[in-house]
């Protein structure tokens, strides 16, 4: 059975990594501590629901990790996806490309790339986020989040396409 | 191996980046880079993005074990 005492433990081990990956994923430091401290709540009332077999930690990482998906999905609107859809087409059109000397340029700016980062879909993001920014592996994310290993994998292409597209427009 | 699409080599670059691409696909990407004429700076800009990105990780690391000490 697990303890209220040993979920806690695991709870403050994590918090720290999570809440920085939370911080990337909604470009929100508040609403970041915000999401993992719901997480910790929704893993404390839901502890008896818990399969003693699996790793508690993972657990509780993948309770976070999908509770930020949640929050970043309610902030997304109509109007991104459709510019995300649009961004992908150009990546489709063999007559596409940029300037790789604008992207580099772009890339000296922590706020163009915040930014930038922020005009991803929540997948995409929470894809980059782990895999490029906190090392995980694209096994590692399909796990946690339930999405498939070529779908992580394909929104981990499409957000560093994405990235591009975006830090290669002129600064507006 | 039949020759690449713009759209199909651009799509394994992200999977070259990450060392993932089998010596024959790496070769193709190689091979459809080398002659295309919009593939290359896309590619040496999703290298900066890549090279970046690898950055802010080794800094990210160094923050998370600053804050573990």
């Amino acid at each position: 059975m697990l303890t209220e005492q040993n979920l806690t433990a695991c709870i403050e081990s994590r918090r720290g990594r999570l809440t920085r990956m939370a911080a990337s994923m909604l470009q929100d430091a508040t609403e970041a501590e915000d999401v993992v401290q719901e997480a910790a709540i929704r893993a404390l009332r839901g502890r008896d629901g818990f399969r003693s077999e699996a790793d508690v930690c993972s657990w509780f990482q993948r309770i976070c990790i999908n509770s930020c998906r949640e929050a970043a999905r309610k902030r997304s609107s109509e109007q991104s996806r459709l510019e995300a859809a649009q961004r992908e087409a150009l990546w489709r059109d063999p007559g596409y490309s940029v300037d790789p000397e604008a992207v580099a340029m772009a890339l000296e700016s922590s706020e163009r790339f915040k930014k930038a980062l922020a005009s991803l879909t929540p997948d995409q993001r929470l894809a980059v986020v782990l895999h490029d920014l906190q090392g995980w592996k694209a096994r590692e994310i399909a796990v946690d989040s339930g999405l498939s290993l070529p779908t992580v994998k394909s929104h981990l292409r499409r957000g560093r396409q994405a990235l591009v597209t975006l830090l290669a427009e002129p600064a507006r | 191996m039949t020759a690449l699409s713009c759209a199909e080599a651009r799509d394994l670059a992200s999977d070259l980046l990450d060392g993932e691409l089998s010596p024959e696909l790496e070769r193709a990407v190689g091979e459809h880079v080398a002659g295309c004429p919009t593939c290359p700076a896309l590619y040496r800009a999703l290298l900066a993005v890549q090279r970046e990105l690898q950055r802010l990780h080794q800094e990210e690391e160094t923050e998370a074990t600053r804050g573990a000490e």
